[in-house]
């Protein structure tokens, strides 16, 4: 059975701010995460008849949510998929300094404040969704998969290359603002405390 | 295991997709510094989830209940399917383009591009040589002046030029444009070239084929003599020598 306009509505109005923010999430822009929200709702309505009332709502619009994300960012699932034109090189994470910014992670994301976005901003539309959907949406592999119409294995793919890119993009960044730097105060205060502790 | 195999797994783990069996084997299988590692990767996407959750906003009210008002008054469905905003801005960038496109290509299907170079080039020194020999001055005298005007076609009359009066006029030469209908006479004025177009007013001034950063260089004065247009161009006082015709 087709929703009608109260059950759509009503499934609607409960994700709402959900889908909204991994739209804001994956394009990065304000007035374009609008246009892409607002786009996406009329497309759900006007192809309604197509969900099966009873299945995965949140998947279904998901599905339709990141293809309207893919031409917002102009990207396209093929581009996006080509991840063996990617130099792995360009992503040897430095051990060390990951290690450091593992020892508090809550810290670590705040110091680095919206260079995380930044970085964000520099993965590709798949690599951002999957880490989304999964990370903040709480999506299965499968779940993904079926939403960005990718088999599991490329879905891991993606996930491994964003986080690695990622990780790579924030250590450059601490490193160079010096947030984790030897001399840098919290990490004195977190090894003196190894060393009364010691 | 092959190494492969065992990142794929470590994955799967830290994002907790592994069936229980599958989660209670993997860890069977660590030992307590790896899984102290992972613990600590697993912290740290925590952290990563929760800095995403907390800094990005809800669904803007307006734009929700514009967008059910839409659902409810059943305009949204008579509406075809938006133009995102990239495609809009691209759109609009393309438009942009053709546009200024059209007019550069209108501006210069007028224009005639070579006076308008002839124009800005005869008002030198260097290429008045080449202009005077057209027509060599029989003489100074605005009479002589007038008199070769007269025999081209041109009826104005000059004054007498005043060799005592504060700006230091002379006659360099002068060219008579059959084809186009206008004549052009070159004077020096306190040492500046200066060019004067003598043409029917009923035509267009050549001078409107300069490019305006061009004309720009130069001063202007123009004014209306019976049936003819005069136009005194140059790098000095226009005024001076626009006096002289009546």
């Amino acid at each position: 059975m087709a929703l009608n306009e109260q059950s759509f509505l009503e499934l609607l109005e409960r994700y709402k701010d959900e889908f909204y923010r991994y739209v804001y999430r994956v394009v990065w822009n304000v007035s374009a995460a609008e246009d892409v929200f607002a786009s996406a709702v009329q497309v759900a309505w006007t192809k309604k008849d197509s969900f099966i009332e009873g299945t995965n709502f949140r998947a279904w619009m998901y599905r339709i949510l990141t293809n309207k994300c893919y031409v917002a960012n102009r990207e396209t699932k093929r581009s996006s998929i080509d991840i063996d034109s990617i130099d792995e090189r360009h992503f040897i994470v430095e051990q060390d300094l990951n290690k450091r910014a593992y020892e508090d992670p809550n810290w670590f994301f705040e110091e680095c404040g919206d260079e995380l976005y930044q970085a964000l901003k520099k993965l590709s539309t798949a690599e951002k969704s999957c880490l989304l959907l999964l990370s903040v949406e709480k999506q299965s592999y499968k779940e993904i998969a079926s939403i960005l119409e990718m088999p599991v294995g490329t879905v891991m793919t993606h996930l491994s290359r964003g986080r690695t890119k990622l990780r790579r993009l924030l250590s450059v960044y601490a490193e160079n603002s010096g947030i984790l730097s030897k001399d840098n105060k919290h990490f004195k205060k977190e090894s003196n405390k190894e060393g009364e502790s010691a | 295991m092959k190494e492969d195999e065992s990142s794929l797994q470590k994955q799967a783990w830290l994002d907790e997709q592994l069936s229980v069996e599958e989660h209670i084997k993997f860890e069977e299988k660590l030992g307590s510094s790896e899984k102290y590692d992972l613990e600590k990767e697993r912290d740290f996407e925590t952290a990563f989830t929760k800095k995403l959750k907390d800094d990005t906003p809800d669904c803007p009210d307006e734009l929700w209940q514009r967008l059910k008002g839409q659902i409810e008054t059943g305009k949204i469905s008579n509406q075809k399917d938006p133009i995102p905003f990239q495609l809009t801005k691209r759109l609009i960038a393309i438009a942009a383009l053709v546009i200024f496109s059209s007019v550069i290509v209108f501006i210069f299907s007028n224009e005639k591009p070579k006076p308008v170079k002839e124009y800005a080039d005869n008002i030198s020194f260097k290429n008045w040589n080449k202009q005077i020999a057209s027509l060599k001055l029989e003489g100074e005298d605005s009479a002589v002046l007038e008199k070769m005007l007269k025999k081209n076609g041109y009826f104005v009359s000059l004054k007498t030029i005043d060799k005592k009066q504060h700006h230091l006029i002379s006659p360099i030469g002068m060219k008579i444009n059959k084809e186009e209908r206008y004549a052009q006479m070159f004077f020096q004025c306190c040492g500046k070239p200066m060019m004067v177009l003598i043409f029917p007013k009923s035509q267009k001034t050549p001078l409107n084929q300069m490019k305006l950063d061009e004309l720009n260089k130069f001063k202007v004065s123009s004014k209306v003599i019976n049936d003819y247009r005069i136009t005194v161009v140059g790098g000095h006082q226009p005024q001076e020598i626009l006096d002289l015709f009546s």
